[in-house]
Order: structure tokens, then sequence, then C-alpha cells
């Protein structure tokens, strides 16, 4: 508890002058070189994200920061813990199998297209050129 | 006391009494819109025809004699991640700018039902990543405290249209405390809702499993109107709780007999401002005297919340986002072909904090690295929400600060995000819990900037909750102070 | 691949058969991935209409176009269909399931994710039954979404999404099929499990039905499978087996030349008739698979497997076995009339009209393989819209049976009841084809033919016996056909005989 309420104050001292506590001399773990961080431009390829240069190196200098900070979780002892990764404990919530109501106040079809399509003809939604063949 | 300046409580009572039409309250609303919106930034756009058009049709509907809903009359403002039918919606970012929604939110129809009337979209934080509505395509909101300083967010829009009183009631969205920080900081009051309590269709996604939209508004009493008019079991999203529905109570209470209040001590240590500290120890003493017990407690878990929250939170969101593409909608940027028009798009449509948020998710979804960081942090977040089973199972409600800290200045935080990151520290256990939370005013700093206490319930325990609260408002008069003569 | 011309695997190729000398060096190794559209009426996260044909986005609403906000809600239906496939297959069904999020970006997947389920499919194992008698056993079969269409156009490409969210299941098959005609042979088997159970039309044209193909080679013995290579883009049998022939060829030599197979996915590329690389290994895709998190898990009971269970129909293979068995018919008849669902239904529907033998299921087989599936495939119409209902098959092969009718005029018969829609006695009448069975009505009628036959009688006696042919076909001739052959051959012997003693 001690270290991370020092490892917090150490953080908080930068930007807020009203903090309690001591301004950060105890001990800290060396966590930023535990931190593996793929290339940023691996990532931004899976993200298809387009990064100018300067972003590539804010981002990843302050990804490898947060990761090093997150690294924090190693210190729990989650063995035969299960994983919670929905929000409340609901199962098998499902619908018959009924056509939409068309009066239920959704757009459909073509109308969908027709509000916010970039681009479209005949119909269709259009895309530069697709090579290679269908996924599924 | 001009009508702006009305609960959203009073305005109904003097709609449907007939002192003042809809319409007159519309146009108050927009006169202090129209006085204080370029200053603050809380709204992004202001639907002042479709308002009025609908005013009149409201008035039209009571003159044939149809039953006024418990929102008659009252002018809301919604976040600007929540649906409305042919209405812009663009989550703050450049990416949706001229996105037209094709649907209305289950909750926004629950406020239309009930008689409200949309304003205008309130600014937020891009797809509500952020904790101080800087980080929006459409510049950043104001603290109408402090213009100098944030309003929090991602809500800030929601907050600060409220605190200024250009509108009495607004709608916010809550992943890691994006309506409570924002409440807090601005001096007003807002409610994160049990997760599951309302529909999350028409909510544009952030993090699926810790999202909840909420009410703000300076009365808590409105809180509990709002949520009556939005909660309910909605088969459109199955993550909506067979109990959801909820009524607001008409008696508000005055004394607390009874009521176990729960103190963590992780909530009030030295992680947290001495000067907010200072503000929740009164507001201890405060519920005492309304007969309250006050328990101490632990939940030993918190501190690991901050790491747990943004690896869930993340991973969602780099999912919930990769929709954004440009291809059905959306604002497409040129380009050569189809890789490039993903890159582009994207890389242009998303600001800096959206990018960042993306990447950390991707990251921790990608293979190799899927069970250090995204599987750990859903086993922490099992062990946060067996912290609070165990804690209500003692106490009825839990008390502490809303926020570890005041509001910083603008432009303050942008050299480590990380530092924004753990703006989030006293709310984000709720959201991982999936239990309803609010904050409202119990007080000002030294530098009178209002002081948030926060106020968690078990799941469904919003009612509590929220009966707690106003019984606190009406021992106090914080939530009566208006901010700075500026933005009057 | 070599660059060399010469060294073009297709040059090596032979009649596709795997009976070459590849299959000396090296064994085959296939798996396949198949995905089946289910016929739900409503696509599986939204409930718009599940139909194939439809004009372009007509079929869309907010949900499976992927705007912002929106959730899935599974639909009922789906599930149980999935259920009824897999219990047709004899898997296991799973009591714990989730769906996952798999993520790609691609113009036809409107939220950059499929809806589908990683690690808690809702069936494990079972197996695709063959001809042979050899069973392919299945890993899985889990449920997900479709993706839209990407439709190629001049200098850009059209997006279509009606087919965005119709519900899928994928069949996984384990590595245990060895040549290309295994793979079509899996595939039959798979569809008519799938037809069958009535959960999916199973038209590759139409698309209901895709296969991916994953495919290596490894020497005989060999403990290790070999590199493998998986093959997309095959949307009919007949390409299927094209792209594993020609990839069977392409790895062999690739192997014969001492050269390392690269763990690759290939397209097959129907004109050119060859695969050809779609992505690398490290270019493999990181789907980052997790948790749905808008879709709570579900759990499949005994109870709901009880309920689903007796809608499953007798499985085509078991009732292969069967029709073998009661009514003794060849294999090669008994899979003819198994093939469909509907055409076992008829066939056994007329055989019990007719009777319970195995005479009569022979009879019965005969016609429903000829007039009836000839009528069918003519006209286009299902067996159950034929205006011969089985009944009415049963009633005419029953004339044939009594004689009143040779089969020469029970398809002249048949093809007057499919106009008329007479029953087959009164088109027989109608017709005046009915047979002279009667030897009273016939003797007189040999007797006046034998009477005009001298020169053919002295040969029948001189031991010619094209005579005796020669005048049976006088007999035939005088009554238009509609004499008994056998009856006529019967009299005449025996007046003959009566001629000789003279």
């Amino acid at each position: 508890m001690l270290e991370a309420a020092l490892h917090f104050a150490m953080i908080f001292r930068s930007f807020s002058g009203s903090l309690r506590g001591p301004a950060g001399s105890g001990p800290r773990r060396p966590v930023l070189d535990k931190v593996e961080l793929p290339p940023i431009e691996k990532l931004a390829a899976l993200a298809r994200l387009e990064l100018d240069p300067g972003e590539k190196e804010r981002l990843g200098t302050q990804l490898t920061k947060i990761l090093a900070y997150f690294e924090k979780l190693s210190e729990v002892n989650t063995e035969g813990v299960e994983a919670s990764p929905y929000a409340v404990a609901l199962k098998n919530r499902f619908r018959e199998d009924c056509p939409a109501d068309p009066e239920d106040g959704m757009l459909r079809g073509q109308d969908l297209v027709e509000q916010n399509a970039p681009e479209k003809e005949d119909g269709y939604y259009v895309v530069p050129p697709v090579m290679g063949g269908e996924e599924a | 006391m001009k009508l702006h300046q009305l609960s959203a409580k009073e305005m109904r009572a003097k709609a449907v009494s007939g002192e003042v039409s809809p319409s007159e309250l519309v146009d108050s609303c927009l006169e202090a819109i129209g006085r204080q919106n370029d200053l603050l930034g809380a709204l992004i756009s202001v639907d002042a025809e479709g308002a009025k058009a609908r005013a009149k049709d409201l008035e039209a509907a009571r003159a044939r004699g149809e039953t006024p809903g418990p929102l008659f009359g009252v002018p809301v403002g919604l976040k600007d991640n929540l649906c409305l039918e042919g209405q812009p919606m663009t989550c703050g970012s450049n990416i949706l700018k001229g996105y037209r929604a094709s649907y209305t939110a289950t909750a926004v129809k629950g406020l239309l039902d009930a008689g409200a009337i949309p304003i205008g979209r309130c600014n937020m934080d891009e797809f509500a990543f952020g904790s101080s509505t800087e980080h929006s395509a459409y510049g950043p909101t104001k603290n109408p405290w402090d213009l100098e300083r944030i309003p929090g967010g991602s809500s800030g829009g929601s907050a600060a249209a409220v605190a200024a009183r250009m509108l009495p009631l607004t709608l916010g969205t809550d992943t890691g405390g994006s309506i409570r920080q924002p409440a807090a900081l601005c001096g007003i009051a807002g409610l994160k809702p049990t997760y599951g309590r309302v529909s999350r269709f028409g909510l544009t996604a952030f993090g699926s499993s810790l999202d909840q939209i909420g009410p703000l508004a300076h009365r808590v009493s409105d809180l509990g109107l709002a949520l009556q008019a939005m909660a309910g079991r909605d088969p459109k999203d199955p993550g909506t709780l067979d109990n959801a529905a909820f009524e607001a109570g008409d008696q508000a209470p005055s004394r607390l007999e009874g009521l176990k209040v729960g103190l963590p001590k992780e909530y009030l240590d030295d992680r947290v401002a001495p000067s907010i500290l200072a503000r929740i120890e009164a507001a201890q003493k405060t519920l005492e005297a309304l007969g309250a017990t006050l328990v101490p407690l632990s939940l030993p878990h918190t501190q690991y919340a901050i790491p747990a929250y943004y690896l869930v939170a993340t991973s969602e969101a780099s999912s919930n986002l990769a929709r954004f593409d440009g291809v059905r909608y959306g604002n497409r940027q040129k380009a050569k072909d189809l890789e490039d028009l993903y890159l582009e798009t994207r890389g242009k449509g998303f600001g800096e904090e959206a990018k960042r948020r993306i990447l950390l998710g991707v990251f921790c979804l990608s293979a190799g690295y899927y069970d250090a960081y995204y599987l750990k942090a859903l086993k922490v977040r099992t062990l946060l929400r067996q912290d609070f089973e165990k804690a209500f199972a003692e106490v009825d409600v839990i008390i502490g600060p809303t926020t570890p800290f005041p509001p910083f200045r603008l432009g303050e935080s942008e050299a480590d995000p990380m530092q924004l990151y753990l703006c989030d520290l006293l709310t984000a256990p709720a959201n991982l819990a999936g239990i309803p939370g609010l904050s409202l005013p119990c007080g000002f700093d030294e530098d009178g900037l209002p002081v948030g206490l926060q106020i968690l319930g078990p799941a469904l325990g919003d009612e509590t909750i929220l009966r707690v609260a106003e019984a606190f408002e009406n021992a106090t008069d914080f939530h009566s102070k208006l901010p700075t003569e500026a933005v009057q | 691949m070599s660059n060399d011309p010469s060294k073009d695997p297709r040059r090596d190729s032979k009649d596709g058969s795997d009976h070459d000398s590849i299959s000396e060096r090296y064994e085959t190794v296939i798996g396949l991935e198949v995905h089946v559209q289910l016929g739900t009426k409503t696509k599986l996260f939204c409930a718009c209409e599940n139909r194939f044909g439809a004009p372009p986005n007509t079929l869309t609403c907010p949900i499976c176009s992927g705007h912002p906000g929106v959730l899935p809600v599974p639909n009922r239906e789906a599930l149980r269909f999935g259920i009824l496939a897999a219990l047709a297959l004899e898997c296991d069904i799973q009591g714990h399931c989730k769906f996952d999020r798999k993520h790609y970006y691609y113009p036809d997947l409107p939220k950059g994710y499929q809806i589908s389920q990683f690690d808690l499919p809702f069936a494990l194992g079972g197996g695709v039954r063959l001809r042979s008698g050899k069973t392919i056993a299945l890993e899985r079969i889990h449920l997900e979404e479709d993706a839209g269409k990407n439709i190629h156009a001049e200098g850009h490409s059209h997006v279509d999404l009606n087919r965005a969210g119709v519900p899928l299941i994928e069949i996984v098959g384990m590595p245990e099929i060895r040549s290309s005609e295994e793979a079509h042979d899996y595939l039959e088997s798979l569809k008519r499990s799938m037809r069958y159970a009535g959960v999916s039309e199973c038209d590759m044209e139409k698309g209901s039905l895709r296969c991916d193909a994953n495919i290596s080679l490894r020497k005989h013995g060999a403990p290790e499978f070999g590199t493998k290579v998986e093959v997309k883009n095959l949307n009919s049998f007949k390409k299927v087996v094209a792209a594993l022939e020609y990839e069977r060829r392409r790895q062999a030599a690739c192997l014969d030349e001492g050269r390392a197979i690269h763990q690759e996915t290939r397209l097959f590329d129907d004109q050119a008739q060859q695969t050809r690389i779609m992505r690398s290994k490290e270019e493999a895709m990181d789907y980052r698979f997790f948790p749905e998190p808008d879709i709570p898990p579900f759990e499949i009971t005994a109870k709901d497997i009880d309920e689903i269970r007796p809608l499953l129909p007798e499985r085509h293979w078991e009732r292969k076995a069967r029709l073998m068995e009661e009514a003794a018919l060849n294999d090669y008849d008994s899979m003819v009339l198994t093939l469909e669902k509907e055409t076992a239904d008829y066939f056994e529907a007329a055989w019990k009209a007719l009777g319970p033998g195995q005479e009569e299921a022979k009879l019965t087989a005969n016609w429903v393989m000829t007039e009836v599936l000839r009528l069918s495939n003519e006209e286009n119409v299902p067996l159950s819209k034929l205006p011969i209902s089985p009944e009415d098959l049963a009633a005419l092969c029953r004339l044939i049976q009594e004689g009143k009718a040779s089969n020469q005029a029970g398809r002249k018969v048949f093809k007057h009841m499919v106009k008329t829609g007479e029953p087959p006695a009164k088109a027989l009448e109608a017709l005046g084809l009915a047979q002279i069975s009667d030897p009273a009505e016939l003797e007189p009628l040999v007797r006046a033919v034998l009477d005009k036959s001298q020169k053919a009688i002295k040969d029948y006696f001189k031991g010619k016996k094209k005579a005796l042919d020669a005048m049976k076909g006088g007999v035939m001739r005088e009554t238009r056909g509609r004499a008994n052959p056998g009856l006529v051959n019967e009299i005449l012997l025996r007046l003959l005989e009566d001629l000789r003693e003279d």
C-alpha cells in the first residue's frame, strides 16, 4: 500500500500543488524495462491508423509508460480467480425469429444508404477496388 | 429566479399548471444558451427550431387533454454519443462529422415519451475518451466555476450546461466516471445507474461492459425522474436486467436513521487532495447528524482499479471503434486504394487520445498479450467486484470523494496522459463492478471550486443512493450556489 | 512456386484421379471447413429478413449495417437450427457457450469484427459419414454471422450488406480426408445431412454452403503432418476437387525438388484453374478474439436438446442402410433414393401404398428412379408438388404388377396422368392400353395368327426359334401391344405342341 501511495503521489505532484504526502523518494519497482511493446507501426497497422512521425514517437513513448504502470496488476494473485468479461450475470438472452416491425422508427435498406453513404452507386456502397476473394 | 434556473421538477410543475408554457421554457433555455455557450462550449449543436416545434406539439397534445408526462415540457441536453433519429451525432469526433443518426436510442425515447424536449447536443471527449472534455474535435468545454479549468469529462458538456443553468437536465454516459466526475467538478449531481438498468441501445459504445447512460441535474430529485423515464428491460439490449424498471419516490427523506454508511479507507487516504478530504469529512458529519451510522471498511483492490479499468475499457473500445471505416457512413478521406481508405479515414478522423486508446486496446487483445493484460484485468475485476460484495453485506451505501483532486487547468494534462487516467481512480471501480454511483455537491475548496461527494450502492441499489443523496441535499445548500457571475 | 514453365504442376496433371505417381510418393492430408447458412426467417442478430436475391442493401437495418450504438440480440431459432445440424452430425452439444468477436477489416464486414464463437463453441466432435463407410471426425461446430458481399465493378467495388448478419454454422473437420474424391464425398454427405435436417438449402450457387480447404502432403508413414496450405474461395464441389488436385500437384512438385512448402493462404482462380497466394503466414491475421461483451453467455440444457431431437429425421446414411436392409435394394439404388429426403419420403410412401414386399420395393424404386425423378427434373418441380402422388404411383405399379398394363403402357399412362391428373386405371382405359391378360380372350387371337403363319410353323418345327418370335410379334401387332407377352408365349407354345401331334 505504501508503495502504491508513493507511486500515485509522485504522479500527482507534477500537476497539483494541493496534494498531501512526501515528494516521492520511496522505493519504486523498476518496471519500465519489463514491458515489451511491439513496434508502434505494427499496432497501428492492426488498428488501421495512419500515424504521422510525431504521433508515432509520442504514442510509442506514452504507451510504454502507461503499460509500465499497468504492470502493477502482476502483483495481484489471481490464481483460481474467474474472469469477468460481462458486467452482470445474465444468460440466455435471445429473441424470437420474427421479422422486424417496419414501424419501429429505425431507418432500413436504401434509406440507410441515402442518408449516410459517403459514396454510393446503384444502391451499393462504393469503395476502392477490393482485391482477393471473400472472407467468412 | 429565471425560468432556465429552475429544476426539471419545478419546470414540469409550472408547465402542467399552465403557469408557463413549454415554449416559454424552451425560449428561456435558448436565451441562456445563447448568452453563455460561446464562452463555455458546453453544447456542440443546438436545435432551436426542433425544440420550439416540439414544445408546440406538447402544448397541442396537452390542449387535446393528453396526460402530461413526468418530464412534460422540460428542455434537456443529450451527450453527443446518443442517437436521435435524423439528428447529427458526432461523438465529439471528426470521423462522424456529418453523420445523422438512423434511429433513436431507447433511453432518449424514454425521455421523449416522458415529455422532455431535446434542445441540443452536449460536448464530450471524443468517443468519451477522457476526463476533461478537452479531447473534442469541436473544441474544449470550460468549467463554469473557473473558465481556466476543465469541467471534467467525458460528459463535460452535459455537466457544464447544467452547472451554468442553460438546461435543468442533461444525459451523459459513464464508463469509468464520465458522469460523476464532471458532475463533481462542476458542482452538480450526476447518476451512473446500475449496469443493465438503462438500455445501451443507441449509445455509441466505448467500453461495452462498463458503459451506462445516466442523468445530470442540479437537483437530485431530477435524477430520479430521468432514471424513471429511461430505466427498464429493453428487448433491443440483451444486457438489460429483468427488474431494471425504476420508480422515483415522491417524498424527499429528511432522516437516515438506521442507514449504514461505509467509509473505505482506500478512498480517504493520501491519494486524495486534502482540500477534498476535508469536505468529505464534513459530509460524514452531516450524514451522521441525519441518523446514519458510519462504518469504516476496506476495498483492498482499489489500487488496481485504474489498470484493470483501462485494460478492459481500451480493449473493448478498440473493438467498438473498428466500425468507423468510412465505408457506410462518416467522414471518409480520399484514398488511392482500400487499405489507404482505412488508414486515412481513421488516421485523420480520430484524435490523438482516441488513437492512444485504440492502440492500447489492440495491444491488449493481440496474440501473445491477451492473457497477461486483458484476461488478467478481467480477473482483477472479479476481485474488485468481490470487494464490493463483501462491503455491501455490511453496509447500505459507501461514500467517498468522487475525484481525487480538484479540476486542473486546461492543457495541464496534455504532456502526460497517465495523469488524466488517474482521475478515474475513485469512480472506475463502480463501473468494473456494475454497481450504481452518484455524485452531488458537498462544498467548495479554498479556491471556490466545487467538491463532489460520491455515494455508491449495491447492484440495483439506485433508489437507496438517490434517497441518501436527497437527504444530504435537503440538509445542505451547496446545490443552490451558482457559478461565477460571468456565466449567469 | 517455380517460375520455370516446364515445372508448371498442371503439366503433371493426368485424369484427376488419385491413382497416379504422386500418391505412390505422398499421402494427401485434407481438412475442410464448411460454412452453412441457416434458413431462419431473420438474421442472426437483428430482425432483417434472411433471404437471397433481393436488390442490394434492401434487407438491412442499423444493426446489420454496423451503425453506432447498435446491439446484437441473438436469434433463438438460429441456435435451434444449429443444434439440429449438430445432432445430424452426431456432435456433442455443449452446455456452456458464448459469443466472441473476431476482428478483421473488410468492406463487407460492417462492424470491423464478426460475432463468432471462439473457445466455447456450441458443438464438439461428431463426424461425417462417407459412402465408403469411413467417418471423418469433426473438431467442432460454431455459430457465427455471415459477412456481406463485395462485388467488383469498373475501377471500384460495390458493397451489398443483404447477407451481412445471416446466421452461419462453421463445421470444422479433422484432417482425416485423404483424397479429393473423399473431399467431394465428404461435402456430398455433409450437404445431405444439412438438407435432411432442414436447416439449410446448401445451395452453393446461392452461397448457402461454402468451403475452405486445408491441404498438406507427407511421405507415407511419416508421423507428422506436412506444412499445410489453406485454400479459399471454393464455391462449388467441382472447384474444391480442382483446387485440391492442383494444390496436391503443386506441393508434390515442390517437395520432389526439395523445396519447402510455405504455410500460407491461397485463393482458387477459377479461370486459370489454379491456386495463387493470398497471404503468407507472416501476414496472418491477428483476429484478436475476445468475449462479445454485448451478449450474455448462453446455456444449452439437456431439456433443450430433448425438445429439439425429435425434430431431427432419420439421417441419410441411416436411411440408406435401412432401405438396403428392408427393401433389399442395392447400394446404388438406395443411394439414389436417399440423395434427397424428399425422394426417400416419396419412395417409401409409394412403396407402403403398394405393398410391403421386396418385389414391390424394387418395382417402386425403378419407377421413382426413372420416371418420377425425370419428371421432377424436367419440370423443375419438387416431388411434393408433382401431379402424381406416391399413392397414384403405387396404383400404377399395381396395374403393372397385376399384369393389367405393360411397363411400356405404364410409361404412357404416367405421361397421361401428368397431363390430365386422371387416376392410373382411368388413364389406362382412356388410352386403350389395358393389357389383355385373359387367356380366353387371347387364345382366339393367337389361333387367328397361327392360321396365317403356315411357313413360320414349319420353320418352328425345323428348329428355327426365330419363327416363334415372328408369330409372337404377329399377336402383339394384332393387339397393338396390349397382349400380355408372357401369356401369349404360353398359349403359342401350347397350341404349337397341339399342332405337332397332328
